[in-house]
């Protein structure tokens, strides 16, 4: 009992000095590390950079040449235009398209998928709102929609299934096609946007629907029946793992998805066109897609821990440049090196990649591993003059094995074996 | 002896066992009244909206009562015990002497469930009167790393208080405080559930230490 009793402790030892040490050198040792901003100028053509440097702003393109404040405004019109125009300096037109203030708030797109928001904890009740509710303004449901094994609709005040709605809704989905249950679900639960898109669900199947209320009845199809021949193939292909549904202004953009494998999907305009988003290092588990689109480009960026890829897009999706930049991840900086070196390996129970609690392990560098080694030696001579090589120190031999650093500060700290 | 044992510690702790079951159960109905109120004052679509977009949970300030009832069980149990040694009466019973002890932790920790119970029953029929059964799923898998975390406070304030040495003491208390940070990670929904099998055995498995370190009193360590 007692060595299993040793075994534990030294085992939460190294666990919890895992988590805490190295956590404690990067609250010290932390810098901050911001990856550049993208964007793209239709006045030149060409990528331009707002990067941070030893904690200043830089303003450059893809040359290095670096910019004034007012000059990068000059050459991003379209992304300065309120200062622009305040100023009295925003061009009539860029390549024959008129900018005015109207039009520029109109086609402005904004999207941005963290992978928390992929993998994360959530509830699966969600309002379905009334997209042609005849009034004004978008109002929120007086139930929320659980949409599992069946769909049902839950009275909030009375907190009482809706039998005859979820009778109406289940209906109109077996009459789609939908096989349950609903695998993913994406949609935007707000009355703060222009209009409602209703929700994208793909079935058991992996297909996807659109579903919306419209004046108190279901409204959902199979998408690959709403789109052109040219995309029918490519929907009913589709295997979607996340829908990003955020309505704007241009009610272009239906939704983004990414699919099972990690390619990014635009679904646009009336035939559900669904165009593929050219990057070619996306990972939604660990890097983040940001989508800013106006009059006369979409520029799509994914930042993830050691590099930033943006493409460009015209307003028919087809591909106008890219650019690629690798960044010196965390564990490549001077600080991380030493990290590597130091800590035969690092745990974390929370990580960017997910919203929800785990274990992740970061593991140190070769030398770390000959610490280890060089420890785990002068530990056995050591035990060895004192003539306590014996089975009850196994304990301590493998936190020092294992652990290293971590192992030798338990062994002089936890109670010695008999 | 088994029953004599537990009937000792019953004696031991009924009153302040009472006091401590009234007290959760009071603060339990004051939070279903605050719950009440929420209805009240807005109406039922936004508590809900709150609680499925914002984690807006009724039950959250009951979070740290586990640790702390795991902490004032142990040091009320153990306490008297350690001061002038009286826990050696125990080892020296003829009973092997890990059983003597596991007794003593069996009866805490069956009090310390039997502390919450009522008042997390409460809880639960009064969250389920409000909400849809996903809350009671909710209100499982957040609650129960607290209530793990009891466990393991109740479990790590008996290692540290019957470790008879200060130095080893002072490093126990550090460990336990470490170890305990982990089970109170802020988090949503159900999202501890990839971590909690592995909370359960390692609380289980903290049910060592306590016997290590009577192990270490009985041997004379630090007198």
């Amino acid at each position: 009992m007692k060595t299993f009793a040793r075994t534990l402790l030294f085992a939460s030892g190294v666990i919890l000095l895992a988590h805490y040490l190295p956590a404690g050198y990067w609250l010290l040792s932390a810098k901050m590390r911001r990856p550049p901003i993208v964007y793209y100028s239709c006045t030149e053509k060409q990528f331009m950079f707002f990067r941070y440097t030893n904690q200043t702003a830089i303003r450059m393109d893809a040359h290095g040449k670096v910019y004034e404040r007012e000059e990068f405004e000059r050459i991003l019109p379209i992304d300065h235009w309120m200062q622009l125009l305040r100023d009295g300096k925003l061009p009539d037109t860029v390549g024959g398209v008129a900018l005015t203030a109207e039009a520029l708030r109109r086609e402005r797109l904004s999207f941005r998928i963290k992978p928390t928001m992929i993998d994360t904890p959530s509830v699966n009740l969600t309002p379905l709102l009334d997209a042609d509710t005849g009034r004004v303004r978008l109002e929120m449901p007086e139930d929320f929609m659980r949409l599992g094994a069946t769909i049902e609709f839950i009275h909030a005040q009375t907190n009482v299934v809706e039998r005859e709605k979820s009778a109406l809704f289940q209906r109109a989905f077996a009459e789609a096609g939908f096989v349950f249950p609903a695998t993913v679900l994406g949609g935007n639960p707000s009355t703060m946007k222009p209009y409602d898109e209703g929700y994208y669900v793909a079935d058991a199947t992996g297909a996807t629907f659109h579903l919306r209320q419209l004046r108190g009845k279901p409204d959902i199809h199979r998408v690959s029946s709403l789109a052109s021949a040219e995309d029918k193939p490519k929907w009913e292909a589709l295997k979607p793992i996340y829908f990003h549904v955020q309505e704007q202004d241009t009610r272009e953009v239906h939704a983004i998805i990414v699919d099972k494998s990690n390619q990014a999907w635009f679904a646009v305009g009336k035939n559900y066109r669904l165009v593929p988003i050219p990057l070619q290092h996306y990972d939604p588990a660990r890097m983040s897609l940001v989508v800013r689109g106006d009059l006369i480009n979409r520029l799509i960026s994914a930042t993830g821990e050691d590099s930033v890829e943006a493409v460009v897009l015209n307003r028919d999706y087809g591909l106008v440049d890219r650019y690629t930049e690798p960044l010196v991840p965390r564990a490549a900086t001077p600080a991380g090196k030493l990290a590597r070196a130091i800590f035969p390996f690092t745990l974390r129970f929370e990580d960017v990649s997910t919203g929800y609690l785990g274990v992740f392990t970061e593991v140190g560098s070769r030398i770390a591993l000959l610490v280890n080694g060089g420890l785990l030696v002068l530990m056995l001579v050591w035990l060895g003059s004192r003539k306590q090589l014996r089975l009850s120190r196994l304990p301590d031999l493998l936190a020092v094995a294992i652990g290293g650093i971590y192992g030798v500060a338990l062994v002089f700290l936890l109670p010695k074996a008999d | 002896m088994f029953k004599a044992l537990v009937y000792k510690e019953w004696i031991k702790l009924r009153l302040y066992w009472t006091l401590i079951v009234v007290a959760h159960l009071l603060f339990c109905v004051y939070l279903c009244l605050q719950l009440r109120h929420a209805f009240k004052l807005h109406d039922a679509l936004a508590v809900w909206s709150n609680w499925v977009s914002k984690g807006y949970l009724f039950f959250k300030p009951a979070k740290n009562i586990p640790l702390l009832l795991g902490v004032v069980l142990g040091c009320l149990q153990f306490f008297p015990e350690i001061l002038n040694k009286k826990l050696r009466l125990v080892l020296h019973l003829p009973l092997v002497e890990d059983r003597a002890v596991g007794v003593h932790l069996l009866a805490g920790l069956f009090l310390f469930t039997l502390a919450l119970l009522p008042g997390l029953a409460v809880l639960a029929v009064c969250g389920a009167s409000y909400f849809p059964w996903e809350f009671l799923l909710n209100f499982w898998y957040i609650y129960l790393p607290w209530f793990l975390g009891g466990y393991a406070a109740y479990l790590l304030t008996v290692f540290t208080l019957v470790e008879p040495t200060w130095r080893l003491r002072v490093t126990c208390l550090l460990l336990s405080a470490a170890l305990l940070k982990l089970f109170y990670i802020d988090s949503f929904y159900d999202g501890w559930r990839r971590l909690l099998p592995g909370m359960v055995l390692l609380t289980v498995a903290l049910v060592l230490l306590p016997l290590l370190s009577s192990n270490r009193f009985s041997k004379g360590y630090g007198s």
